[in-house]
């Protein structure tokens, strides 16, 4: 139970989904619904990150649990219903956390990798 | 904090809308999908090609949908909701399933409750009182033992001069006639100290308690506090009991309190129903005399201890002043090494249970034998399960098919058993109930009828709720196991006997029968050793004849005003009276009561030889003339007391054949003389007869001998027991009996009036609690044992009615198969029994607390062992025997026909 790894897609480090999600809210400001946040994030990535509907709405469910994200319904562009995701100022700080825990985690690895 | 809170707030909010939840799901899921396929469509494909696409990208949407909910993390609590509803359904279908194993479960979890709340209300039970931890028991040891005597000037000692306890108290528990409304009835009651309800910290429930302002004039405050149980049962619990009159002993007392229900005085097993006031000792008390500074009689002190204190340091304080007092005083320095050589404080917040020394070995057997009984249920239930576990293959291997985890049907499965136990607890509760009301009539009054605090409370609910949990576990885990190890791909096609799991299962079974057997085995020869031990108690040599012709009843004037010629008198007074009544044969009176009684030892020096050893003492009885005949004990030499031996005459005794064997071997004892203190020449007495011995003291000890003197020759002492002989039955003499003694003083300490076959009872109590409770519970555990085994061959031959069917077209007769049947039966029964022996043997070895309880046997005892086992194995049989026959009978078409 709960298979949520991106299985065909480029492997994405355990719980940055989460973070990445938080991000595209922040910049895009407006309210995104599931698809759009998907759409978002493979414009933006230039079509590297491209994610699967199976870790999509989970991770949004545990981002609604947690209070970081507010889930509101409304219309889509075509007139049609969807819910949008909203973020929230506790989960601007989350968001804050992760990126500053994500980027020193990144440094590392970086050092790590440079030649030699 | 915050957030945590939040969080299961919002956790809370989706669970009450997790329907709706999925419709928005779907519904979002939907768009999503539209939109994908739009996006497909963009890039070229075709409608069809589009749509199809999009949902293949998209996933498993049923498993998205779970997942999702899943982050919701109230998985778990839908799942037990699920969970219970389907065991519940599955319960409810199988009615005869869920029947049989409920009452296996019941019968077992019962009698564990049953035993543990008789362990619990005689062992472990705190009073209810505040603070029950910081109170103690006052008592003296030396180098004899202990001895929890005392008088009041050593309590008024100790309570004014400590500083080591917060309070003290002194009570003194009694047997009193009280008249109320013109009725009579004998009542347990005690005389306390003014401050015993504040130092134990009770309440009255209603009106007020005792006070030190009721104790201060003696006879001043002739007032009473009466239990709730006396209340309910005399005055229906009305609230205008306050102000009313009962009378104690011819005195009246006004009614100022009652105590709450769980309340029933400090003596475990005695519930005190009226409590008056120390300073009504006089009136009321057992007579002894309050400012009395040398006799030391049955007056409990139990102290409080103040928080902080160390109880050595309590003790030595204590220690101190006991010195003090003995010195002035006075006491006989013998006495004072055997018995008061020190305080001891011993804890008292589980009260003062005389019980507990007489039955803790005993329970500690008995929780084993439960335990036994327990497990047997329990595998019964398993077999049950795992039968039905085999009939629901196909309904497990579909589910698992679909993508059903094996841990998550495992759960279901478990939760059904739970249920299953859960069910078995609650009406073994009920049966524990039951069967704990009639326990106490097992266990002695001492002097007052048993009052044990039986009710369920919250210790013994949560023990039965943890058993039953427990038990549920025990027999759901391996079923549920064995059930959900599927072979996926056999069990979907219809083959019945393709099963893997069933051969499995058939292993499984026999070898639960086999444990099953075995643990009977034990039991049944537990049950056995406790049966014959009794019996051969029962048959031991009382030294009686017709002993079931003889009334006891005991008077204690110890303290009263009977003391010297007036007791002399007294005692002289009642065997007239007694011998003179209608239906009396003879009466006599002994200071050593029969069977069990205390009896006198002392030291006897006989003229003529050295003194013996120090140690060595032998028993001794003050009769009354005709005690003998009384008694039925007959004459083997010589005579037996006489009018003419008065108090002028030479002094004589009779003795016991036991006592002329130890002092007088190979001599004729006739004639010669001793005496009982030291060598005072006036004091010898000729030995004028031998009789046979007699039981004064327990059943199991030998007889020791024992000298008999005349009361006529000898000082009176104040605590004798009265016999009387009729040739009808005792026990009709009773109420002419105490109207006599009325009759002759009302104010005579009447202590116990039963017939000698009682005294034998009660002498036997705790050897007739073993053997009526471990005889039950071994033919318990045997019919679950023989119930399982029945189920268990039923199932088998049930799956081998194929082949059968095929030996008996090949012809073979009814006969065979039920041969064929028994066979394995036998084996199954034969394994079981040669380990359950081998496991009888081994613990007998370890069980030391069982030989202590056995009687005349060994715990290895062969016939014993033989008994338990024929009686096993003839049941068993018969129990297999049924679904032999069952087979013989098949007819061979239809069995060659079943698939």
């Amino acid at each position: 139970m709960g298979r949520y790894k991106n299985s065909q897609r480029a492997e994405m480090l355990p719980g940055t989904l989460e973070m990445l999600i938080l991000k595209s809210l922040e910049r895009n400001a407006e309210p995104m619904h599931g698809y759009g946040i998907a759409l978002y994030l493979k414009q933006i990535s230039k079509d590297v990150l491209q994610v699967e509907e199976g870790s999509l709405y989970p991770a949004l469910q545990r981002l609604a649990i947690k209070g970081w994200v507010k889930a509101e319904w409304g219309q889509s562009d075509n007139k049609r219903r969807a819910r949008f995701y909203k973020l929230t100022p506790a989960g601007r700080k989350q968001l804050r956390q992760e990126a500053a825990d994500f980027e020193r985690l990144l440094e590392a690895i970086l050092r790590v990798m440079q030649p030699a | 904090m915050l957030n945590q809170f939040l969080q299961l707030w919002r956790q809370l909010l989706f669970y009450l809308r997790r329907d709706r939840f999925d419709r928005e799901l779907a519904e979002e899921m939907k768009l999503h999908l539209e939109l994908k396929a739009i996006e497909n469509l963009a890039r070229g494909m075709s409608a069809e090609e589009a749509q199809y696409a999009a949902r293949r990208q998209f996933g498993n949407q049923t498993l998205l949908q779970e997942v999702s909910r899943e982050m919701w993390g109230i998985r778990s609590i839908e799942t037990l909701f699920q969970d219970l509803r389907y065991g519940v359904r599955m319960l409810l279908k199988h009615k005869i399933f869920t029947t049989v194993a409920v009452l296996s479960l019941a019968l077992g979890i019962g009698a564990n409750t049953a035993i543990f709340s008789l362990i619990d209300a005689v062992l472990l039970k705190s009073l209810p009182v505040r603070d029950p931890e910081q109170l103690y028991l006052i008592a003296h040891a030396g180098e004899r033992g202990v001895t929890e005597v005392n008088n009041f000037p050593f309590f008024e000692q100790l309570r004014d001069h400590n500083q080591s306890f917060a309070g003290m108290l002194a009570f003194n528990p009694n047997q009193w006639k009280v008249t109320l409304n013109g009725e009579t009835e004998i009542v347990a009651g005690q005389v306390v100290t003014g401050n015993y309800f504040s130092v134990l910290g009770v309440n009255a429930l209603l009106g007020r308690t005792l006070t030190i302002e009721d104790d201060k004039i003696p006879k001043g405050r002739p007032v009473a506090v009466i239990s709730y149980a006396y209340w309910q049962r005399h005055f229906g619990k009305d609230p205008g009991v306050l102000g009313k009159t009962i009378t104690i002993n011819l005195t009246p007392f006004t009614i100022i309190g009652v105590t709450p229900p769980e309340f029933f005085g400090l003596q475990v097993g005695r519930s005190a129903e009226i409590s008056v006031p120390m300073a009504m000792h006089s009136l009321v008390g057992s007579g002894a005399n309050l400012s009395e500074r040398k006799f030391w009689w049955g007056l409990p002190i139990l102290g409080r201890l103040k928080f902080g204190v160390k109880l050595e340091q309590a003790r030595a304080e204590l220690d101190l002043l006991q010195q003090q007092f003995l010195a002035e005083a006075g006491m006989r320095p013998d006495r004072r090494k055997d018995f008061f050589a020190r305080v001891e404080l011993m804890p008292a917040h589980n009260g003062l249970a005389e019980l507990r020394k007489q039955f803790s070995s005993p329970l500690q057997v008995l929780v084993g034998i439960v335990g036994i009984v327990l497990l047997i249920a329990c595998a019964n239930v398993a077999n049950l399960l795992l039968a039905r576990a085999t009939v629901r293959q196909k309904e497990i291997s579909v589910r698992l098919a679909l993508g059903a985890s094996r841990l998550r049907l495992i759960r279901q499965l478990l939760t059904e058993s739970l249920l299953l136990a859960l069910l078995g607890g609650g009406l073994g509760l009920l049966f524990a109930y039951w069967g704990a009301q009639f326990l106490p009539s097992f266990i002695p009054p001492k002097s007052a009828p048993l009052t044990l605090q039986l009710s369920p409370d919250a210790r013994i609910l949560g023990f039965t709720a943890a058993v039953s949990l427990l038990t549920g576990i025990l027999f759901g885990l391996a079923p549920a196991w064995r059930a959900t190890q599927v072979n996926l791909n056999a069990s979907l096609k219809d083959k019945t006997h393709n099963l893997g799991g069933s051969h499995a299962r058939l292993g499984f079974g026999k070898a639960l029968i086999v444990s099953q057997i075995a643990l009977s085995l034990l039991l049944l020869v537990g049950a056995g050793l406790f049966v014959r031990s009794l019996q051969k108690l029962r048959q031991v040599e009382t030294g009686f004849n017709n002993w079931d012709q003889i009334l006891l009843f005991s008077i204690d004037c110890y303290g009263t005003a009977y003391k010297g010629p007036k007791l002399s008198a007294l005692h002289q007074e009642l065997l007239e009276r007694m011998n003179a009544l209608p239906g009396v044969r003879s009466a006599s009176l002994s200071t050593a009561t029969p069977i069990r009684g205390g009896v006198d030892a002392t030291r006897i020096f006989v003229s003529g030889e050295a003194p013996r050893s120090e140690n060595e003492e032998i028993n001794v009885s003050v009769v009354a003339p005709k005690y003998f005949e009384t008694m039925g004990i007959p004459l083997v030499a010589g005579r037996s007391f006489s009018p003419q031996d008065g108090e002028q005459s030479p002094k004589v005794a009779v003795v016991s054949e036991s006592m002329a064997r130890r002092y007088f071997p190979n001599e004729n004892p006739l004639g010669r003389r001793f005496s009982l203190t030291k060598q005072e020449a006036g004091e010898e007495r000729e030995i004028i007869g031998v009789v046979k011995d007699a039981k004064f003291d327990s059943l199991r000890k030998e007889n020791t001998g024992i000298v008999y003197i005349s009361h006529q020759q000898d000082w009176t002492r104040p605590s004798i027991t009265f016999a009387l002989r009729t040739p009808g039955d005792p026990a009709a003499l009773i109420a002419t009996v105490r109207q006599a003694i009325q009759s002759v003083g009302n104010d005579i300490p009447v202590t116990k009036f039963r017939t000698l076959a009682a005294q034998m009872d009660e002498a036997l109590a705790q050897e007739r609690l073993m053997a009526t409770l471990s005889g039950f519970f071994g033919l318990l555990a045997l019919l679950l044992a023989c119930v399982g085994l029945y189920g268990l061959m039923g199932y088998a031959v049930s799956r081998r009615t194929n082949e059968i069917g095929i030996r008996m077209a090949l012809g073979a007769q009814a006969w065979d198969i039920v041969r064929l049947v028994m066979r394995e039966v036998m084996l199954l029964v034969t394994l079981g029994i040669g380990i359950g022996l081998a496991a009888a043997l081994a613990t007998t070895r370890l069980a030391a607390t069982l030989f202590t309880l056995l009687f005349g046997l060994a715990p290895s005892d062969p016939l014993t062992i033989t008994l338990a086992t024929l009686l096993l194995i003839g049941v068993a049989a018969l129990a297999g025997y049924l679904p032999a026959r069952r087979a013989s009978r098949v007819d061979p078409l239809v069995a060659l026909r079943d698939e």
